[in-house]
């Protein structure tokens, strides 16, 4: 999201790395993508002032599993394909508290399959997490955060069968699992105005659940480390019309370096409760350019990531990865997407991935995902979607449907 | 719909009945995707007979040396995991759970503990004989001829498409 919106994650999330619990400017924006709109609260605060919560749930209808063999008493073969059933396949609470300007604290708690059943800590795959929690500190240059927190490799997705995180040779099985996190913390820098860079220093308990739980892969060291570094740089193209607001009687910088100060410029103009206030300006183009390191001992992902959009408008990314797990067990994959605001509440999206893996032989998976994120209310996403994965052993297409409710 | 500001900028504001109509389309396509299926499944190359010799001095099969050692097996098409149960077997059992297809693989979902073979996709538990102990799935799986003798610690995998399930497997000489 942060092409279109031409902000970065932190200024709607919680987590300056994105995903789980909305502060008080992304609760705005997700109310405001509803094509159908309700006046409700301005903030998502409960109780007291600064202390907010939220929720996602997402539930997926597909076809769960790969295409199998099917041999009858008579010795002929047919395909058989998995059944289109639907899963919870995210339950997930947050909380966030602005202790002050500077100050905050947030945490997401997920639900596992058999949490109504008891287990309260239920991951889905090796080296998930229930919980993140994060204490952190944030002045106008530098940000600090610790807990267990899900360090900042590459570019963080909502889809876990993206091939970025994966392994080829076991596509249906993350590397980097949905929810990872690990204790440890992670400060930020915005050295110069291009320029922002993090780092971090991790326990790698979760880590070794998810390489080697059954098979040894990777021998880990006895800390995990994370180098990031990205720039955002915004350019004019065409037009005339400032990016960021005039009622100061400043013209706005040339490309924006302070997330903070430009967006909530931005945001004050650009948001408003009423859909035809909403100022669409395609002449800005926001670019987003970096790499992350991440690892522990013989295990390193490599992360290289660019992409451009025009503000609720269209945008696209490309996205590579390698992967090592000692020297036998080599990973690569490369990711190009894309999105299309139509309208605030209709985005088509396509996704492209080749993921190869060298391992005792040479894998390969190409994944294959178009769909369309709608927005028929606030807090509600309705996404349809065509999936295609091939392997060397099968090939596999099918439609799904994911109902998200967000708050 | 589309409204042209004084500044230039350019606005899309769709109305209500726009949305409604946008919304009833939108899902009577995606009922109707889903419904019909519109799905493609190819699964590459076809089931062959196979007969694989296996040598647990051979590197390849040497963790079957140990009670719970798991050796995956892909050839002429089926999908198999060899598991040292006992001391004195070695069982083959299909790598496919028939939940939701995850593959048993030892590096994939497949764990073998307390005499089964767990699928830690959603916890599944077959038996030796390929029953299931626990669900959720509710078939269990198939059981591959293998004899194993200790003593050589050689043994042989053999998937006859054409003989009795029941057939037995010569040992190599």
């Amino acid at each position: 999201m942060v092409l279109p919106a031409g902000s970065p994650c932190g200024a709607c999330h919680h987590n300056p790395s994105g995903g789980g619990g909305r502060n008080t400017v992304g609760y705005g924006v997700g109310r405001s993508m509803g094509a159908l709109k309700f006046h409700g609260s301005d903030t998502n605060y409960i109780i007291a002032d600064g202390l907010s919560a939220g929720y996602d749930a997402r539930i997926q209808w597909a076809r769960f599993g790969t295409p199998y063999r099917v041999v009858d008493e008579s010795g002929n073969q047919r395909i058989g394909e998995p059944e289109f059933k639907a899963i919870p396949m995210q339950a997930q609470i947050e909380l966030g508290y602005e202790v002050n300007r500077s100050i905050s604290l947030y945490g997401t708690y997920n639900m596992g399959p058999n949490t109504w059943d008891g287990e309260w800590c239920d991951p889905v795959f090796p080296g998930m997490s229930c919980i993140e929690a994060a204490l952190q500190y944030q002045s106008d240059s530098m940000s600090i955060r610790g807990g267990l927190i899900q360090p900042s490799i590459g570019i963080r997705n909502d889809d876990h069968t993206s091939l970025i995180r994966s392994d080829a040779a076991t596509p249906r099985r993350p590397l980097i699992p949905p929810n990872y996190a690990e204790y440890g913390a992670e400060y930020a820098y915005q050295s110069s105005s291009l320029l922002r860079t993090e780092i971090g220093v991790f326990d790698r308990t979760r880590l070794d659940r998810s390489l080697n739980t059954q098979t040894k892969t990777a021998e880990l060291g006895p800390v995990a480390y994370l180098l990031r570094l990205s720039s955002m740089p915004k350019f004019r193209i065409g037009g005339s019309q400032p990016a960021a607001s005039s009622q100061s009687g400043q013209p706005p910088p040339e490309s924006s370096d302070d997330f903070g100060d430009d967006f909530d410029d931005d945001f004050d103009d650009d948001f408003d409760d009423d859909f035809d206030s909403v100022p669409v300006k395609p002449t800005i183009l926001q670019t987003l350019f970096g790499g992350s390191v991440f690892g522990s001992g013989e295990f390193y992902i490599l992360n290289a990531f660019a992409g451009a959009g025009l503000k609720n408008g269209l945008e696209m990314r490309v996205e590579a990865s390698r992967s090592v797990r000692s020297t036998e067990y080599i990973s690569h994959a490369i990711s190009v997407a894309s999105t299309w605001a139509i309208f605030p509440w209709l985005v088509p999206h396509l996704r492209v991935e080749r993921g190869t893996t060298e391992k005792d032989q040479t894998y390969q998976t190409d994944q294959f995902v178009f769909g369309i994120e709608f927005f028929p209310l606030s807090g509600v996403e309705i996404r349809p979607e065509y999936r295609v994965s091939k392997t060397r052993e099968y090939l596999f297409g099918q439609p799904t449907i994911q109902l998200h409710l967000f708050y | 719909m589309v409204k042209k500001r004084p500044d230039g900028v350019t606005q899309w504001s769709p109305s209500r009945r726009a949305v409604v109509k946008t919304l009833a389309l939108g899902g009577c396509a995606a009922a109707a995707g889903a419904a019909t299926g519109c799905t493609i499944s190819e699964i590459y190359g076809s089931l062959e007979s196979v007969r694989i010799e296996f040598d647990l001095n051979d590197e390849t099969y040497s963790v079957l040396k140990d009670v719970g050692g798991m050796v995956p097996i892909d050839e002429g098409g089926w999908k198999v995991v060899l598991v040292r149960n006992s001391a004195t077997s070695v069982i083959g059992l299909d790598r496919m759970c028939p939940h939701a297809w995850c593959d048993m693989h030892p590096e994939q979902f497949g764990a073998w503990a307390d005499n089964s073979l767990i699928c830690i996709c959603h916890g599944s538990r077959f038996d030796a004989e390929g029953q299931v102990l626990a669900g959720p799935s509710e078939v269990g799986i198939a059981v591959y001829d293998v004899r194993f003798d200790q003593a050589s610690q050689t043994g042989v995998l053999q998937i006859d498409l054409d003989a009795e399930p029941s057939m037995e497997a010569e040992l190599p000489t």
